[in-house]
């Protein structure tokens, strides 16, 4: 049985053949899509669904967080029924409101945002805030598709424009809007019972604690090792929500390690790469598991290493690295 | 006859041994200094298409390539010590993987007839 394929492409409708490409159709169309190797190496074609089915085909060799998103190669889709497609670089633009300011630690807090236009998202993704003045700031979502609000977690930076106007619990019912989200941090359920590591440094916690809770609200079986490190002991925030959701969930393993402190039974002293290193050198079952390290861009990149050097497949390490300050706008 | 690539399982094979490969070289000290605050996933691509080559799988290998990649590396002091550490793990790594020995030696041979082009000779 044969269905006639039919295409949309940023809301155009795009003539397209039977057995024909979407990149072939585009171009025939007048729309340049990037494309360079036509057999699905390159990647350059990267496109996103919208809505449709989308031919296996159109995804091989791309990664579960690309899969997940509906990212396809446009120069391998031959669309088999109604396929609606989108570029990659197309980042809506969402209305919310402030709804909650909350401190959790002397330097951190958390931001609730109720939202005026409907969102989805994946935990762990970011989202770029912009200020009705277009000051842009990228935070990760901390927060599940199933709560009322969406949750991000903030560092007071000293002299920070975006962090100093957020943390000031007056901004309760400020309007502002998010663009995105993006990003490939999230949690995939395509292996239930592999191990997971995560390790978040500052507010790195941010995503983990939205990719924790994703994980096993859908049912992921295999032992969870959470690491958070921070510089002081004050800075570990969220200690007892994290506490009681290890306590509610045996495969669960949290660990806290602070750079400088003493007299915590429950923190190690020391770096936390040392500590993420050994812990996964211990692990049972580490080649096959998937870990999320989530910190600054040099924290991230010594965490990649340690997790590597431990026994971790290099494919299989998910990074977030983030700045504070400004950064480019939301990008997949 | 089929390649060494071939014979030990190809494209999958390759990205386990280039794991493997990578995870020796990181962890030894002689030589792990070249390889600090290079971008680790760009590496590996650069080591699997290096071991796609000495085992003859499909490659676009130029020893002006490898000559150039190498070159800054050579003014901070890379030498023959470091080139043989990294065919030890070359070989290292194929025989872990169960590749019969004397594959392993014509692996070796075709990482040593790069030796003048990395070292910048």
């Amino acid at each position: 049985m044969s269905t006639t394929p039919r295409l949309r492409y940023e809301g155009r409708e795009i003539p397209i053949e039977e057995g024909e490409t979407a990149l072939s159709a585009c171009a025939r169309a007048g729309i340049v899509i990037p494309s360079s190797c036509l057999s699905g190496a390159c990647q350059s074609c990267l496109v996103r669904a919208r809505s449709g089915e989308i031919p296996a085909a159109a995804q091989v060799g791309l990664g579960p967080a690309k899969k997940a998103l509906g990212c396809l190669l446009a120069c391998l889709c031959r669309p088999t029924g109604a396929l609606e497609l989108e570029a990659l670089d197309a980042s809506s633009e969402y209305k919310a409101t402030i709804a909650a300011v909350e401190r959790l630690a002397p330097t951190i807090v958390r931001v609730r945002l109720r939202m005026d236009d409907e969102m989805s998202y994946r935990p762990g993704q970011f989202v770029t805030l912009l200020r009705a003045d277009g000051l842009a700031r990228a935070y990760s979502i901390a927060s599940l598709p199933s709560e009322a609000t969406i949750e991000l977690h903030v560092r007071e930076v000293r002299g920070g424009q975006m962090s100093g106007w957020l943390a000031d619990p007056a901004r309760v019912g400020e309007a502002v809007r998010l663009r995105g989200p993006a990003g490939e941090c999230f949690f995939t359920s395509e292996a239930l019972s592999r191990p997971l590591v995560m390790v978040g440094v500052g507010t790195g916690l941010a995503p983990l604690w939205g990719i924790v809770r994703d994980a096993l609200a859908q049912g992921h079986a295999g032992p969870i090792t959470l690491l958070h490190g921070a510089r002081v002991i004050e800075d570990l925030y969220l200690r007892g929500p994290l506490t009681a959701l290890a306590r509610a969930h045996p495969g669960l393993d949290l660990r806290l390690c602070a750079l400088h402190g003493e007299g915590d039974a429950e923190v190690t002293i020391g770096e936390i790469d040392a500590l993420a290193k050994s812990t996964v050198a211990a692990m049972p079952g580490r080649a096959s598991a998937r870990a999320f390290v989530c910190g600054d861009p040099a924290m991230v990149a010594r965490l990649k290493k340690g997790l590597f050097l431990a026994g971790l497949s290099l494919r299989e390490i998910v990074g977030d690295a983030f700045v504070e300050g400004p950064r480019p706008a939301a990008a997949l | 006859m089929s390649t060494i690539y071939e014979q030990i399982g190809g494209e999958p094979a390759m990205s386990a041994a280039v794991e493997l490969f990578y995870r020796k070289v990181l962890s030894d000290e002689v030589i792990a200094r070249f390889f600090e605050g290079v971008d680790m996933e760009r590496q590996m691509g650069k080591q699997k298409a290096f071991l796609t080559m000495v085992t003859g799988g499909p490659n676009n290998y130029t020893g002006r390539n490898m000559r150039d990649a190498h070159a800054h590396l050579v003014k901070t002091g890379l030498s023959d010590v470091h080139f043989d550490h990294v065919v030890k793990h070359l070989g290292d790594t194929l025989l872990e993987l169960g590749v019969p020995a004397e594959l392993v030696a014509q692996v070796g041979a075709a990482a040593e007839s790069m030796r003048a082009d990395v070292l910048d000779r």
